[in-house]
């Protein structure tokens, strides 16, 4: 199931802030994950955030993480787009998982390449996650509380 | 009685335009051929610093200095910052720093390095892992302004480049 989130970046927050909170949402998509790889791959992303968040990169091409049948897509939001945005919530749907991936963009002219992504942390994978992320991965039996979108239901309730 | 809820949002100008001049710097350096010395900078430090400074008004330019083996100053790049604007808009334009770099890189060869300095006010607040030094004698390069670089409500800043 392809989900997406908008992370305000600057300037509500800074690098190392969307960084972190990045972090806390990979957190609480992977409550069954284990919590210090998903602390190392927030700090081994952190080298290559400070080229991708401030130059808007993450807002053209995403941060996706692939878990089980999970695929979402972190976006940033910058500038005036970012001034009151809510803060979004962890996406539902990959509780029970505990392998995962991070697909990270390596945008043309970046001072970094694929290879040094795949060198800084096991669970991050160089370019755009497949069309089929996620979805080719379901299980036959999911919870319900694994297919609601608290975040969908809040924005149809027109909060 | 009737009672509103009212949301402010702090718009913290100097971490959007902090970002962008952080940002250009690696783009300008990337391009030079110094993507991998990029990768290595502590660029938190300098957006701390550029936060902190910018946000107090006491940061005045930021230069990145381009060397050639090891102690000849061959190009500089200056982000000049101006507190006067009022325009409440944030944009930035990355590109510029992009082409500017292009210029440079088409008359600089050798092994190069880099050094970034902040010039600011002396009443500025004290950050750690940044101390007082003296740029390097840019007056045997020729400067040319590139044109803005980022702008936020209160704050513009505009490149240019020595070469």
């Amino acid at each position: 199931m392809r989900r997406r989130r908008d992370i305000p970046a600057d300037p509500v927050k800074s690098t190392s802030e969307t960084v972190a909170a990045l972090g806390e949402l990979l957190r609480g998509a992977l409550p069954s994950a284990d919590a210090t790889q998903i602390s190392a791959a927030t700090e081994a992303f952190e080298s290559f955030a400070f080229y991708l968040v401030p130059g808007e990169h993450l807002s053209r091409e995403p941060a996706t993480l692939v878990a089980g049948s999970l695929a979402c897509d972190f976006y940033t939001l910058h500038g005036e787009d970012a001034l009151g945005a809510e803060e979004p919530a962890p996406p539902p749907g990959a509780a029970q998982e505990s392998d995962w991936e991070l697909f990270l963009p390596v945008p043309d002219g970046a001072p970094f390449e694929a290879a040094d992504l795949e060198a800084a942390d096991p669970h991050f994978r160089p370019g755009a996650a497949p069309e089929g992320a996620g979805a080719a991965a379901a299980k036959e039996a999911v919870s319900l509380a694994d297919l609601v979108d608290p975040q969908a239901l809040r924005a149809a309730g027109g909060e | 009685m009737a009672t509103t809820t009212r949301t402010v949002v702090r718009t913290r100008t100097e971490v959007y335009v902090g970002g962008k001049i952080a940002y250009a710097m690696q783009v300008i350096l990337t391009e030079l051929g110094l993507g991998a010395a990029s990768r290595e900078k502590n660029w938190q430090g300098v957006e701390e610093a550029m936060h902190i400074w910018l946000g107090e008004g006491s940061l005045n330019d930021v230069t990145l200095e381009i060397y050639s083996g090891g102690d000849q100053l061959v190009a500089a790049f200056e982000v000049a910052i101006d507190y006067s604007a009022g325009e409440p808009t944030m944009r930035h334009d990355a590109e510029l720093s992009r082409l500017a770099a292009r210029k440079v890189a088409m008359q600089t060869s050798g092994t190069l390095s880099f050094r970034i300095l902040m010039g600011t006010a002396d009443w500025r607040t004290p950050v750690t892992g940044w101390t007082r030094t003296s740029a390097a004698d840019a007056s045997g390069l020729r400067k040319r302004t590139i044109g803005e670089l980022a702008r936020g409500p209160g704050i513009t800043s505009e490149l240019s480049y020595r070469v």
